[in-house]
């Protein structure tokens, strides 16, 4: 837990109970996310990882009949705050998708989004582009092809696009849910390369339903089950020598 | 092996009937389409293609000699109120389409949408009738002019018909948006407001062209509204204060007195033709500009 205390926090929960209606998603979590680090969540299915992640950025706020009472911290930021501009929120807290979800323009419109609707200026549109486009690994790839369609790119590429539009708009932290989870291998070992890249400059929030996923690219990996944050840890210390025996028996493989 | 041989021989039948349905349907198609051609080629043997497409005047008359058959006027006043009536229906259609599916909560969605659905049921004549007693007087007092009874009106009228289609198509268009793109924009930062214009509506407009289209075939097409409320004059119209009469009209009121396989009956025949043109150039252009919106999606 030591490198939890010295490193600085870029997300704080406390307390944090979601409800679907009368079913309650989450249950009093508490859970502390350090910057520029990656953070994975696991769980089996239905755990309410995705809801979690979700509620990081208010992505809540379109779901009717949702209740939610304790307290995020993003930074400085009090995120249910009245104050709070959801907007800037969802600038600084980016989200990936399970599913690649590329707007139906060009490669080049795609990115572009971002930053217009964000007020970047026009002037520097173009080098945004590009330069997310190289970070994302995927500029050699589209380089010439800028104009065309993103949804003729393959799966993989396409992936790498929503991270592209998701870094284009500079954030401080990506939460992506299960990135990989539609991808085939080749293209998952890109994605996790680039994970591995970003975390230099981003606090990564990963859901991930594939545990040496998280085992390779995350620093901190917390265990959750029906609806409850059963344990947060180092990976290592998650994947080797876990406190709980509920952690142990899915990080073996009995249930999940 | 009675049951199997049963079966098999109803399937037969059954296929039988649809594919003779089908035949059916081709056949009156070809059939129209062959009369249209036989009496428009019939008429252009009388009248040159040259005086019908130039001359300003529409004015049959028994003599061929006074008669002039010119298809300006009626085609002017066809297109001045189709382009009024979509100049209205298209925002407000889509306008109230883009409502019902992003804002409206569900009790108002319910009581919105067979709303809509009834306006589609309202039949032509009875349009016409409320734009004689009241959009035709309104626009009078509001323009100050001796008559309402002109092409604003109709083109009101036309747009109070063209609007359930364009609502119901507009919103199964927008309704069909996946919901993941909403997310990944409004995940940018984006307003709602930026969604949906920003990603939507260029997401819906195949649908949504497609329902525009829809909805201006209807106006195109439309006889008994215009015949009723736009005064039928034939003075060559000059903009939407003007009195005027569009070829669905002007075939409507005319087809019932003219003596047959005169100049003048072939020449309601070209009209038509000319009216089938049209629909048919604005559904292929329709389709043209969908499919290249296609190619992003
Ligand atoms: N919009 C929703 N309305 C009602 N229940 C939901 C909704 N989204 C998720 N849930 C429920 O919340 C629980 C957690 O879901 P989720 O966070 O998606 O799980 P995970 O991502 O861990 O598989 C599940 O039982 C799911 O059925
Ligand atoms: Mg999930």
């Amino acid at each position: 837990m030591e490198t939890l205390i010295t490193t600085k926090t870029a997300i704080q929960i406390s307390d944090l109970n979601l409800f679907f209606d009368t079913k309650q998603a989450l249950k009093n979590i508490n859970l502390e996310i350090p910057e520029k680090k990656v953070t994975a969540l696991i769980g089996p299915s239905g755990c309410g990882k995705s809801t979690l992640l979700r509620t990081l950025n208010r992505m809540h706020d379109l779901t009717p009949d949702v209740r939610i009472t304790g307290k995020v911290m993003v930074g400085t930021t009090d995120i249910f705050d009245h104050h709070t501009n959801v907007h800037l929120l969802r600038k600084k807290v980016g989200m990936v998708f399970q599913k690649p979800n590329p707007f139906p323009k060009s490669i080049y419109e795609n990115i572009e989004y971002g930053l217009k609707i964000n007020g970047f200026p026009k002037h520097k549109i173009k080098d945004i582009v590009e330069e997310s486009l190289r970070k994302s690994y995927l500029f050699d790839e589209v380089k010439d092809k800028l104009n065309e369609p993103a949804n003729r790119l393959s799966g993989g590429q396409q992936q790498r696009l929503c991270i592209a539009r998701t870094i284009a708009i500079n954030p401080e932290i990506i939460l992506m849910d299960e990135p990989c989870s539609a991808l085939d291998p080749i293209s998952t070992a890109k994605i996790e390369e680039l994970i591995l890249e970003l975390k230099k400059d981003y606090t990564v929030v990963i859901v991930t339903h594939n545990m040496q996923q998280a085992l390779r690219v995350s620093e901190n990996t917390a265990f959750m089950y029906l609806g409850e944050l059963i344990e947060y840890d180092e990976t290592s210390v998650i994947f080797q020598n876990p406190a709980q025996e509920l952690t142990k028996n899915y990080i073996g493989g009995h249930f999940g | 092996m009675n049951r199997t041989q049963f079966r098999i021989q109803s399937d037969n039948g059954f296929r039988f009937l649809f594919q003779a349905s089908g035949v059916l349907c081709i056949a009156v198609l070809l059939g129209i389409f062959v009369m249209l051609c036989y009496n428009t080629i019939t008429f252009f043997t009388q009248i040159s293609p040259w005086d019908f497409i130039s001359d300003s005047q529409w004015n049959p008359s028994s003599s061929i000699k006074t008669s002039v058959y010119g298809l300006l006027p009626l085609l002017v006043s066809t297109l001045l109120v189709t382009m009024g009536a979509m100049l209205l229906a298209v925002p407000l259609g889509v306008g109230t389409a883009l409502f019902i599916s992003e804002y409206a909560g569900e009790s108002v969605k319910r009581i919105l949408k067979p709303t809509v659905e009834m306006l589609a049921a309202i039949p032509s004549v009875v349009i016409g009738f409320l734009g004689i007693v009241v959009i035709s007087p309104a626009i009078s007092n509001v323009f100050g002019l001796p008559n309402g009874l002109n092409a604003l009106n109709g083109a009101i009228l036309l747009a109070i018909m063209a609007l359930p289609t364009i609502i119901t198509v507009s919103e199964d268009a927008i309704h069909a948006v996946p919901y993941s793109l909403k997310e990944a924009s409004l995940g940018l930062g984006a307003s709602q407001w930026q969604t949906l214009r920003l990603v939507m509506l260029p997401a819906a407009y195949p649908g949504i062209i497609a329902a525009v289209m829809l909805g201006m075939g209807r106006a195109i097409g439309e006889t008994m509204t215009v015949l009723m409320a736009t005064g039928n004059s034939l003075a060559f119209p000059k903009g939407f204060f003007d009195s005027i009469r569009t070829i669905t009209a002007t075939i409507a009121i005319e087809m019932g007195e003219v003596p047959y396989q005169t100049t003048h009956y072939y020449a309601l025949f070209a009209i038509a033709f000319v009216l089938f043109l049209i629909t048919m150039l604005v559904n292929i252009l329709a389709e043209r500009v969908a499919n290249n919106i296609r190619k992003f999606q």
